[in-house]
Order: structure tokens, then sequence, then C-alpha cells
């Protein structure tokens, strides 16, 4: 899947969530519950190449995930 | 028109057709009196008419103009009656009993009066019974049997208005004021049912007519809802298809398929041939109310157009082959697993249709779960409401609107946001609209004006005229006022949210930033208007939320939900009638697809794939593994169709190259794959890149149930055979079993007791209970066994109830030098959504095709004339219309509607979409506009469509 | 040098203007008033003298010089309290109309004007309501119920608003009165309905006046323009912390929009049809509210019966009907005009006493009292007290207090038909009965006439008279059959029936 259009809506995600407390936990479950694997890998990917692109709540939210689906 | 009714006005004539007529409306009063009745002493509730006493219990009254859909008139005078110790003879229908009344309706006086008040209506009415297209059902034909009427001693010869004209103007019913009696039945309805007070009587005295206004029907303010058709008694306004066709025979109850209010119809056949469809007073959701599209506009359903065989060709730009249902089921399955032996398993989906069946979608998901192996599957509801799914489990713990339509009734204030329902819900908006001419208050959120910011004896007390793309930084200024004016309703928060969550969100709400002041500069709503708006919904009463598309349809359409969610916790308004957050659906089933488990990460009943528990459960039930994570949306498919990853679907009842967004990434995704299965009615926009056709079946051939927006499950009966020869359900499952996975039922109840069975807010309903009680609003269970009009009373779903934050992020579309002006979308009430049934009726005499509205200021800038032609264009695509000169929108904002496939709405909207749910931002896109050169002038002609038709 | 002269519109229309015109250039200084209701005298103008005003019938322009040199002594009435035709009356309600200048407020405290209101300010509402009660004042716009138990329904009701609304849409043919009080005397119903809307809690009123009364509409408006300006209406009703305010709304031209229920929906800007009661109005009357629905000449004898106490005012009069009733003599007679007098008066007394006999000189042959929904009477009915009870033991209506005098000339049958027109042409259509009923009516007329299958039609004219009657949604309808079956009773020979 275009990657861009991965990296726009985790962009928007991180936007949105405006939770007052661990909030890549947050982002983490909202990937978790509505992206499918391959997109979580997909952006993962995307991350590790241009962390310079996210934020630090996303980063962390993915190396949750990713940690999660190594497991 | 009240059907056939027995004289005495209870029991029908003939079999099944036709709905007692009590002649007054029901008495709620919870007071009895008890009150004789020639002779026989009754009791009931206090308020109730001596006509409604006396036919309750089995003594109709003689009577014209009274009928129980409307408030007594007492002009017909055929009803009077006589009471103890009362001077004269009342009229029955205008006096309510009183405790100890003692009343006789049956004396040679008043036999000798109504006699004559019958001699007086016959020496002005045409004797021509027997051709008249009204004969038995005629009321008027009806009471001068009763009354004994024989004998018109004034003769034919005097003043009368026999040779008054037809109009028959209207596409679907003739008046023939010639046979008018005056009861002002008709304009009672157009007044008090429909709220659009088009007709009025002209003249007065003998020369009282009853007139639409203006020229004739057409040209009126008439808006064919039919209300006036269903109340005459007599043949003057008369369905132009028993004219033609007589009288029907048999009926069939059965629910619209139109759009989310979900209005119940008794179809009305001769055999096999449907000749009218009358609202059912007993239908929960319209209470004996229509619209022009439910009543009328049913012809698509034996439109030419249809499909009926099975279609397949190997290559889009092949001919179509017509092929029995065996072959091209195998075509289509065996197609599909050569796919995934190739691709994965992973390379194919489907998306389920909100048009259909309960029934029908939980087969189609059922066959993409199982027989595809993969949880690929997602709904039309993608597009329009997934939103309100995310956003009110979220707060409240269910993906539904939380009242009954009725629950209006009971409302003081209303919001209304993003919705027009007098367009696109007009059953529930003629019911808004009855609560607001009762004095409820009225505050819009709309860019553009709509009708109900001023019509008819209504006044909206506050339009908040908005920018497009600015819902979420109005819905936090509101809140922001309520929490610093310190509005809030503390008790309810304390007792029914989580209070943490409450103070995190009470500090985020109070911050500047959603200040009326900051976003009065966001949204171009002035601050003042916002504080007082605010002022109004939290003092004012019972407050209730109802919002459309103009919600959902942004990139923040979820965070929106959320914020109109936290608005009603704020002020307490949830778990009682009178308030709440409810959405008004679009399509007939959007609820019941999102209840089926057609979205790619939820099973029946809202719950994760990834719950093992519940998945064991249906896997047990099913027989197979099932994968525990998400499948794909429908963007996601087509993106990984154009990336290669993804190359088969099926699309069942949607059209989805023409009403999702980018049209040309959709067409190039579906071009891109190897095989797209269509069912459908028609050969769509989509069905032009399939390889296989699948006829479906129309609602009339249905049988099943749909589940309207106020969650309510309605039957859906077979009022003929499928002309496709197979129910759509049987088809799925033979697809399903040629793929491999065995797919049985006899018959569609068995498809409900399956979902039953296996889904807890649906653990009570059966087809057996609903024929019984009519319908049920989910959750139907061992704690709900009458099914929840009303949701959260006790407590929310989720527990307490959750305020979350919601910043206000702008869109990235946005209006530039390039592209200036920000254009919005909406309906109209005579057409539905992409029109592939309405267009194929008689409803295009309205509507006949899609105009752009926009204001003077703009069309002056650009040199643009009221009616010329103009090209529309976005950085994603340009279309053409014709330009409408309007100030309901306002300079920068340009509207129009998406009906026609020609006018390619679709293809100018782009790839944003809700941050949540992908569901796409077809409410804000910039364009540009101007003058189109001659050439691409491609008329759209009144002529050329009725031609159609 | 003061002199009155009425512009009232029965004057002006015999040249009342032309003659104030005349003064100009004179010392003399006009005051313009309404009518003391002596048609056969206008233009009466009135000059003041130390004894008291004396009057000039018939003035003409050219007589304004002999009348300031004191020489018009062939028209002069001498002192006009002492005329006959007038001193013989009991003006209560009238008692100011041709005496004071109408918009003045001052002239009209001057001649005991608002001190009702201000006793009224002093009591507590139900002891005003209980004063209406005891004075006996029955509604004067026909049907005559009792105005002090509608008030005192009103005032029981709960409601965020009450109106009271003045029924001024006196459309009776051979009727007057509440033009002429409303353009000789419009503060009297101005205070009548502030008392009422003190007594019941309202705190808006209305006053509903016929479109054909334009003149009338222009007093009102300007009267109320300064009763506001002199604190009698707004925010502070005299001074006192009860509010009221007052409107004038023009009707729509129809006669059925005197009943109340067609003037309420009138009102409510909606078509002039009859609402069916219940509900009544005093429970849920103009937008839904309690409402008082009164008359012109009801709201006009409040002030008097606040200012002299009810017992003055039920001392007047006969049997159930107390007070005074203002009669207006009309159609072809001697002296039309305004009869205000206690209730018990006899039709001869009325007819012939005060009126003169006919105007063309010839034998009266019939008298229709109470508008054109009223009963014809003969001779045998002269000695019949004008009286509520007792006019309608004689099969007869007191209605509007209308007579409309008739000579021997008048063919009975034509008048009868006329009844049926007129209510074909003024039903407003809502019931079956008067809408088709009127339109047959005048055919059934027509046939027994022409002597077509007369016994046969005469049966059916009764059954239809019948179920006007007793089917009707309202009065319109409900009476109409009273004038053809009492003309038909008394003059069949005109009928061409051979008896």
């Amino acid at each position: 899947m275009d990657v861009n259009r991965l990296k726009m809506m985790v962009i928007q995600i991180d936007q949105n969530i405006a939770f007052a407390g661990p909030k890549a936990e947050v982002i983490a479950t909202h990937l978790r519950k509505f992206w499918t694997p391959q997109m979580r890998k997909d952006i993962f990917q995307e991350i590790e190449k241009n962390p310079a692109d996210f934020s630090q709540d996303v980063q962390a939210a993915l190396k949750l995930l990713h940690g999660e689906a190594k497991a | 028109m009240t059907l056939l009714s027995d004289p005495r006005g209870v029991a029908p004539i003939r079999d099944g057709i036709g709905e007692p007529d009590y002649g007054t409306p029901k008495s709620t009063s919870d007071v009895i009196v008890s009150v004789t009745i020639d002779g026989a002493t009754v009791q009931v509730p206090a308020g109730t008419s001596i006509m409604r006493a006396a036919g309750e219990n089995g003594c109709a009254i003689p009577k014209l103009c009274a009928t129980d859909s409307l408030e007594p008139f007492g002009s017909c005078r055929m009803c009077l009656v006589e009471v103890d110790g009362r001077k004269g003879t009342p009229a029955s229908c205008t006096t309510p009993v009183e405790d100890g009344m003692v009343v006789r309706t049956q004396t040679p006086k008043l036999g000798k009066l109504r006699r004559n008040v019958m001699e007086l209506y016959i020496s002005d009415h045409p004797l021509e019974c027997l051709t008249c297209a009204a004969n038995g059902d005629c009321e008027l034909q009806d009471m001068a049997g009763v009354v004994g009427l024989r004998d018109v001693r004034y003769g034919y010869e005097g003043e009368n208005h026999l040779g008054a004209e037809k109009d028959q103007s209207n596409p679907y019913f003739d008046f023939d004021s010639s046979k008018c009696i005056v009861c002002n039945r008709c304009v009672r309805a157009c007044d008090q049912i429909q709220g659009t007070l088009a007709l009025t009587i002209e003249g007065r005295g003998f020369n009282s007519k009853v007139s639409p206004g203006g020229l004739n029907f057409l040209s009126s303010e008439c808006v064919s809802c039919g209300a006036c058709v269903q109340a005459c008694p007599t043949g003057t306004l008369e369905e132009k298809s028993v004219i033609e066709l007589g009288m029907p025979t048999r009926t069939v109850q059965t629910t619209c398929a139109y759009c989310g209010v979900g209005c119940t119809f008794n179809a009305e056949l001769r055999g096999d041939e449907l000749i009218r469809m009358v609202p059912a007073k007993t239908g929960g959701a319209n209470e004996g109310h229509s619209c022009v599209k439910g009543r009328f506009a049913f012809g698509y359903a034996s439109h030419k157009d249809r499909v009926l065989e099975p279609m397949i060709r190997e290559k889009i730009t092949d001919e179509w082959t017509k092929v029995s249902w065996d072959e091209a089921i195998s075509y289509a399955a065996n197609k599909f697993k050569a796919i995934q032996a190739k691709y994965g398993d992973n390379s194919i989906g489907g998306v389920t249709s909100s048009r259909c069946t309960n029934e029908e979608i939980f087969t189609v998901q059922k066959m993409i779960r199982t027989a595809f192996g993969n949880n690929n599957v997602d709904t039309c509801a993608r597009v329009c409401h997934s939103p309100t799914g995310f956003g009110l489990s979220s707060t409240f713990g269910t993906s539904a609107g939380t009242q009954d339509f009725k629950s209006v009734n009971k409302s003081d204030v209303i919001l209304l946001i993003g919705a027009n329902p007098t367009d696109a819900h007009p059953v529930f908006g003629s019911r808004m609209k009855r609560r607001l001419r009762q004095g409820a208050k009225l505050i819009v959120v709309d860019p553009r004006k709509l009708d109900l910011v001023e019509s008819a004896h209504i006044k909206a007390q506050h339009h908040l005229q908005l920018q497009p793309g600015t819902n979420v930084a109005i819905i936090n200024a509101l809140a922001h006022v309520i929490v610093t004016e310190g509005l809030v309703d503390q008790e309810f928060i304390n007792e029914r949210c989580d209070t943490e969550a409450f103070a995190r969100w009470m500090k985020f709400i109070a911050l500047p930033e959603n200040s009326p002041e900051v976003v009065q500069s966001q949204s171009g709503v002035p601050a003042q208007e916002l504080r007082e708006a605010a002022r109004l919904f939290a003092t004012g009463g019972n407050g209730a939320i109802y919002y459309g598309l103009g919600v959902t349809e942004h990139s923040q359409g979820s965070t929106m939900v959320m914020g109109m969610a936290n608005l009603a916790m704020a002020t307490g308004n949830i778990g009682r009638e009178g308030v709440g957050v409810n959405p008004l659906r679009g399509q007939n089933n959007v609820q019941g697809s999102c209840d089926m488990g057609s979205f790619p990460h939820e099973l029946s009943g809202y719950r994760h794939v990834s719950d093992d528990a519940v998945r064991e459960q249906f896997e047990t039930l099913w027989d197979v593994k099932l994968l525990p994570d998400p499948g794909m949306r429908i963007p996601n498919m087509l993106d990984n169709a154009l990336s290669g990853e993804f190359r088969g679907m099926f699309v069942h009842g949607e059209d989805i190259a023409q009403s999702d967004p980018n049209t040309k990434h959709v067409m190039a995704a579906l071009e891109a794959m190897d095989l797209v299965v269509v069912q459908d009615l028609f050969i769509n926009e989509t069905a032009n890149f399939a390889h296989v056709f699948l006829p479906g079946t129309s609602f009339l051939e249905k049988d099943g149930t749909f589940t309207n927006a106020e969650r309510r499950i309605n039957r859906v009966r077979p009022v003929m055979a499928p002309k496709n020869g197979k129910q759509e359900w049987q088809i799925i499952s033979e697809l399903a079993t040629a793929m491999g996975y065995p797919m049985h039922y006899d018959n569609a109840a068995q498809i409900m007791d399956e979902i039953a069975s296996i889904t807890p807010t649906f653990a009570n309903v059966s087809f057996e209970l609903l024929d019984r009680v009519g319908s049920l609003q989910w959750p139907v269970n061992a704690a709900a066994p009458a099914g929840t009009p009303i949701m959260h009373v006790d407590g929310f779903v989720r527990g307490k109830g959750l305020f979350i934050e919601t910043p206000f992020v702008p869109t990235e579309e946005r209006a530039n030098r390039k592209f200036p002006l920000l254009l919005t979308t909406g309906r109209i009430l005579s057409q539905y959504n992409v029109g592939a049934q309405t267009r194929r009726t008689a409803n295009s005499i309205w509507h006949h095709e899609d105009v752009l509205e926009l204001h003077e200021s703009d069309a002056q800038m650009r040199g643009i004339k009221d009616g010329q032609k103009i090209s529309i264009s976005s950085r994603i695509g340009e279309t053409t219309m014709r330009a409408k000169i309007t100030d309901r929108v306002p300079a920068g904002v340009v509207y129009t509607t998406f009906h026609y496939p020609v006018s390619g709405a679709n293809v100018i909207t782009t790839e944003y979409s809700d941050w949540a749910t992908n569901c796409p931002e077809y409410k804000v896109t910039a364009v540009e506009i101007r003058p189109a050169d001659s050439s691409a002038d491609a008329d759209n002609s009144l002529d050329d469509v009725l031609m159609k038709v | 040098m003061k002199v009155f002269v009425p512009a009232d519109s029965s004057a002006l229309s015999l040249g009342a203007n032309e003659v104030a015109n005349a003064f100009e250039g004179t010392d003399a200084q006009v005051i313009r008033t309404g009518s003391r209701g002596m048609f056969w005298l206008e233009p009466l103008v009135e000059v003041e003298t130390p004894a008291g005003r004396v009057g000039y019938a018939n003035v003409e322009p050219a007589d304004i010089p002999a009348l300031l040199d004191n020489k018009l002594t062939q028209k002069s009435i001498g002192l006009v309290t002492d005329y006959d035709w007038l001193k013989k009356q009991n003006r209560v309600t009238f008692a100011r109309v041709g005496v004071i200048d109408p918009l003045s407020v001052a002239d009209y405290e001057a001649h005991g004007g608002l001190v009702g209101l201000r006793k009224a300010l002093a009591l507590t509402s139900e002891q005003i309501v209980e004063e209406v009660t005891q004075s006996g004042l029955r509604g004067r716009g026909g049907a005559g119920f009792p105005a002090g138990i509608k008030w005192n329904t009103v005032l029981g009701a709960q409601a965020d608003q009450k109106y009271i609304c003045c029924n001024a849409d006196e459309g009776d043919s051979g009727t007057f009165a509440d033009r002429m009080l409303m353009e000789g005397d419009p503060l009297t119903l101005v205070e009548g309905m502030i008392i009422a809307g003190i007594a019941v809690g309202a705190t808006k009123g209305l006053i509903y006046c016929r479109s054909e009364y334009p003149h009338a509409i222009d007093v009102l408006n300007k009267a109320i323009k300064n009763a506001y300006a002199a604190g009698v209406l707004g925010a502070s009703v005299c001074g006192s912390h009860f509010a009221f305010d007052l409107e004038v709304r023009s009707g729509a031209g129809s006669y059925v929009c005197g009943e109340e229920t067609a003037m309420l929906e009138s009102l409510e800007g909606k078509r002039g049809m009859i609402r069916p009661k219940p509900p009544i109005p005093a429970l849920s009357g103009l937008y839904g509210k309690p409402t008082v629905i009164n008359n012109v000449m009801t709201l006009s004898a409040v002030p008097m019966i606040l200012a002299d106490g009810a017992a003055a005012y039920q001392g007047l009069g006969v049997e159930r009907s107390r007070g005074t009733q203002v009669f207006q003599l009309a159609g072809n007679i001697a002296k039309g005009g305004i009869v205000e007098t206690a209730f018990g008066i006899t039709l001869g007394e009325l007819v012939d006493g005060f009126g003169g006999g006919t105007n063309s000189g010839r034998p009266i042959k019939t008298v229709q009292v109470g508008g054109p929904l009223g009963a014809y009477l003969d001779k045998s009915a002269w000695d019949v007290p004008m009286a509520y009870e007792s006019l309608a033991a004689a099969g007869g209506m007191l209605g509007h207090g209308g007579v409309v005098v008739f000579d021997d000339t008048v063919n009975m049958a034509k008048q009868a038909r006329f009844a049926m027109e007129f209510c074909a042409e003024e039903s407003c259509g809502k019931c079956t009965p008067c809408r088709i009923g009127s339109t047959r009516g005048v055919e059934v007329i027509d046939k027994i006439v022409a002597g077509e299958d007369q016994a046969e039609n005469l049966l059916l004219l009764e059954d239809l008279c019948e179920v006007m009657t007793d089917g009707s949604l309202c009065a319109m309808g409900g009476l109409t059959p009273l004038p053809v079956r009492s003309a038909l009773k008394l003059y069949p020979a005109d009928f061409g029936i051979r008896s």
C-alpha cells in the first residue's frame, strides 16, 4: 500500500488524539484495533527510514506494536 | 385514504386491507373516565372524544371529516350525537367524554339530521360511483349507505361544482375538485402531518374549494408526501395507479428501502401487481406518514433497465454473456480461488450493502470471513456513518443513536448539525417540524440556509452558518461557553460519567483556543451568536442533538461525534425522552450493516475480531478458523489494488465507482483487479468494471429485516416473487459453497435465528416475534425483551460516560488562490443518493439535474449568470453543472447535490478522510468555477429525463 | 365661542366636514366630537352657551354666518340635553358620545372617565370580577353570556399569557353602535379593556375592528396613542404595577369573523373559520391562551359599572336582562339613530315612539330585530318587552340590538331568500349545513315562489331549516332559518302560498 497514504493517516491520528496521558499507548491501541498487520508493518519500516517525519508519540507507539508483532 | 373501512369504522371490509379509523387521535391521559354510550358503560382515558370512545367500543358513529391521524375539525356534521343534560346535538368528534356522561348515538332525530346532511352533500356530488376510481374505497359512498339516503330532493340542477376542472399535473395523483366535499382533511394533513402548508381553502361559503395555491399541484409548494391523498375520504385525491389499474385486493406490510427513517408501508396489490404503497399507522417509525419516495417512487423495481439474468465476461472490454446461475457462480468462485492461490488469501475481499437486509448482509460478511478466509469486508457505511460508530462507542459504549424518533416530541431545544431532515429524512423532518411549531427552539449548524432555518411557521433561533470544515471548532466553542459560564449539569456528570476524564476534558475545553471569540475567526460565526446558542442549549430544557453526514464526512468526523457526545453529557442530555445524540442515517439499513459485522475489525454486535472468546463462539458455530487481526477497509482495498496486492472484489449493492470519492482513483483501482463481482439491480458505474454481474432483488422481493436510525428492526416482507429467481442470501450461500465453505439456509428466518444466537444485543429477535409485535429496537434480549427505545437510561452501556478531548485540527483541504471556493454537498427531497432508483421514476420531474448553488458576489466576480453552464474544478478533477445564484450559501461557499452521474460530484472530491475511520471528506473540497464553453454543454433537459422514465 | 361639530361617519356623510370648514376664519373654536345618534338632525352643530349646549339641526355651510350671529333660530332645537328624544333615554355607555373630543384624555377625564379604572386598581382581581358579575352585565354581541362568569373562567386559568380581545367586527345590517362609540368615545372602550385585563391577569389587548370602519380604526389608533402618552396604557397603567398593551387589528372583510372563534383564527393570521368548542376561548383562545372575548358594548359598559357600582347598573332592566341596551333604529324609519335605554322598553315604543314610524310614511309591515339572522316580527309583537328572555319567547332574538323597519311594500319571500343568500355569501364554508344548505335554501325558496311542487318544497325547506338550526357549527348557519321561518309563518301570501 502507498506508504505516503499511511504516513498521512498516522499523522492525522496523532493530531486528533489529545489525550493528556500516555498518548503513545492510545495511538498504538488505535492502530492495533483498525489497521491490518501489513499496514502496521509498512509504516514501521517507514519510521525506521525517516524517523524525523514522525512525532515522539507516534514513534513510541509503533515501537510498542513492533515489539508485539515480534513477540 | 382511510381504507375500505367498515362503515362502523373498525373492521376492514376487504381481507387484510385498511386499518381501523377511530376518527380522533388516541388520548394520552392516565385518568380513566366512565361514559355510557347507547346504554353500555365503557371506560376510556379522559380527553377521548365521544366518537373514539364509541368506536373503540364497537359502536362507530358516522363521520366524514374526522380521521384519527388528524385533530378533530367538526365540519361535516355527520357525527352529531345527543348528550343528556346538554342542549342541541354536539359533534362527537370535537366533544371529549366526561365522567358519567350519557350519550345516545342513534336516535330518530339524529338519523334524520344525518340523512339530511348527506342529502346536501350528494346534491353537489357527481353520481358516477360505478365508474369512479374510488369505488369501494370511498367514505362518502359508505356513509350514504349507512345513513340510508334514498333520495336527493334538491335535484341536481342547482348550483354545483360538477364542472370543476381536474388537476392532473402531479405525476402520482390526480385532484378532481368536482368530487371534493371540502372536509379539509387534505388541508389539515398538509398542515398537521407534513407541515408544509401547501394546501388551503380558497373562497368561502359554497365557493370554498381546496387549492394548492398558484397554478396547480405541480407548481405549488406541495412535496408529494401523499398525506393529502391518504387523508381524502373520496375520489378527489386519488393515486394515478388506482385510476389506471383499479382497486387493490390484498396487502403485505413491509418496510421502505429508501432512507434511514424506515417507514412501514402496506403494499397494496391485486394479484402480483403492486397498485400502491400506503404508509401504515402502526409503523413505529412513521406512524402513518410517508414521503414522495417511499409513497410513490417504487416504479424502479419493475423498470426495464433491471437485469434479471446473471452475466459474465472475461475482460471488461468484452460484451456481457448471459449465463445460468450455476455457471455464473462457479465462474466467480473459481476465479476468486485462482486469485487466492496465486496472490494469497488476503488478495480478495468484499463490500456489503446498506441497501440490503440484515440477513443478506450477515451472509455476505460471513462468506468473506469463512469462504474467503479473511477479514477484508467493509461496508458503504464506511463512506457515511463510520465516525458515528467510532465516536459514540468511544464515549457512550454503543455504536448507535440514543433515542427513538418519537423522543423529539419531548425536546425543547433541538441542535441540528449537518443534516437537512426535510429533504433527506422527510418523515422525521415532519415530526421535527411539528415539535418546532409547538414551540421547541432550534439551533441550526450548517454552512447553508436550510428550509428549516426559516419556513412556514418555523424560524431557527440561531443559524450558526459556519465555514465548511469547522464543525469541531464550533462544538468546542459551545462546550467552552457551557463550562466557563457554569452551565454544566454537575449532578449528572458526578453520577453518570467518568469524573477523571471529565476533569481532563474540562481543562481542555476551557482553554482560550476554544473560546467563541477565537472560533469566530476560524468559523466565521459571530462569538455572541455562539454564546447565546450555547446558553439556550444548556438552559432551555430537554436538549437533543440531531446530525447527519455534514458531521461525519469530514477529516474530523469522529472527533465531531465525540464532541457532540461530550456536549450532551456535559448538559445532562442523555438517558431520557427528549434528549440524546441522534444520527440521521442515510441508507435504509446503515445501522443494520454496521450491526451485522460488516466492518473489517468487528464481528456482529460490534465485537472486535481480536477478542478470543467472541471469535471462539463464531469459530464453533461456523466451524472455521477466523483471523484475529482487522482486515482492509474500502480505501485500503482500492489502494492495494493499484499496487497489485489486492485483485478480486465482491461488491454487494453499492456503486463505489460513483459514490466513493476521487472517481478517477476508484476507477483505476477497479480496472486493475482481476475479478470484480457486482450484485445489483442495474448495470451501474461499478458494473462497467465488473466481470461477473449477479442480478439482485428489489426490496419488494426481499424477505428479511432492515434496522433504521433509531435501532428499530423492521420486517421486510416479499410482496412478490424474486424477479431474478433467487433471494440474495441464496446466491451468497451458493457462492460461498462453491468456494468450498458449505453454507445453506432454508429461509431468511433461519439467518436471523443464527444472528440472534451469536449476537447478545439481538438475542431475543426472531421473525416470529417481529411479526407479532411489529418492530423492535435493539438491544432485544433477556434484560430488555420488548426492546430499547431509549439507550443509557440507567447508566451508559460502557459503564461511565467518557469525555474525550476534541482538539480542532483544520482540514488540509482549504481554499487557496487557485481554488478559492469551498464546495459542500447535500441531497434533495425527490432524489435519493446516486439516483439509481429515483432517476428511474417520475420523481425526476422535480429535480432533473444537479445544479451548483453559489452566492451572488461569487457569481458576479466571475461573470456567471443564473442558469449558465459552469465548470467546477478541484485539484483532483473537473466537471460541469448549471449555476444557481442564491442566498442560501454565503460568499465563498458553493453547494451541489450528487444525484446524477453526469454531474460527477465525486470526480472532484479528494482523498482526504476522517482520521479514525477513513470516512471520506466529501463535505469540503476547494474548487474554482468559471463559465463553461459551449462544447461542454451536455444538456440534460427535462424532456430527455421524462422520456427515459 | 365654542362650537361642536360631529366627526362621526354618519354626520360626515351628511356634510359635517364642510360645515366645520365653514367656521374657518371666524373666531369660533371648533371641537370635533362624536354624534349624538339622531341621524335625521345631522349635521347637528352644538354651540356652547351659559345654559348649556344649544343644538342646530341639518346645518349647511351657508348657515354659519347666521349661526354665529345667533340668528339661525329656525334650525335650533334648543338645549340638546333637553331634547325630548334624548331626554327620554338613559345614556350610560353613550353618555360621552357626541359630548367630548374623542381623542382627548383630559376631556375624557373631565367627563367622568378613568374613575372606574382607578377604582379597579384599588380592588383585587376577584373583587373586580365579582363587581361585574353582580352588575348582571351580559355579552352584547348577541349570545348574552354573563360577562362575569366568562371573566371568572379566564381569571381561574393558569397561563403565562392571557389576552383581552374586543370584537369590533360589527357586521349586522342596521347596526352601528360599536362604530359610533369607537368614533365618539374610544377611551371608554380602552378603559373597559384595561379593567378587564387587570381583572383576569391579561396584559395584552387586541381590538378586532372590521376593515369597513377605516374612520373608527383611525380614531382608535390616535386615542390609544394618546392613552399611552398619558400613562393610561403601557408598562404602568395610571402609575400602578399593572401593565397593559393595546392594539387595533383590521378585520378581514368577512361577516363570520364576528363569530368569536373565527375572529381568533383571523387574529392569528389564519383564514377566518369557525373553531369547534370545546375548548372554549376563555381557556384556550388567542394562540391557545386564556382569552376574554367581549363585544365593544360589553367592554364599554364596564367603566361605568366600576365607577358607579354594580348595584346602579343592576338596578336597571328587567328579569335577567340588566342594565341598558343600546338600540339602533334603522331601515325605513323616520327618526333613526341610537336609543340607549334600560331593558324592557317595548318594541312598539321603540319603533313608533322613538322611531316615529316609517320614513316613507307608509304603514310598517315588519321589523327585523337582531341583525340579518334575527326574526321578522309584526305588530302582534309591539308589546313585547325588549329583553333577552321575552324576545326569545316571542320567537325573536335581541342580537346586537339592531332594529330594522320595513313598510308595506316589502316582499317577505324576497327577504327570506335574502337571508339564505346572505348566509351563502358570508358562510365560512366549514360546516356542511351552512356551506351547501344556504345555497340550496335560495333554490328551494325560488321553487316555492314559482309554485313548483309547493307542498314538497315547503317540507324540504322545513327539513333544511331543521338541519341548519340543529346541525350548523355556529350561529351563522344555525340562525339563518330564523328570518326564513318567521317570514314564512307571518307572510305566507308573499310566497304565493294559497292557504
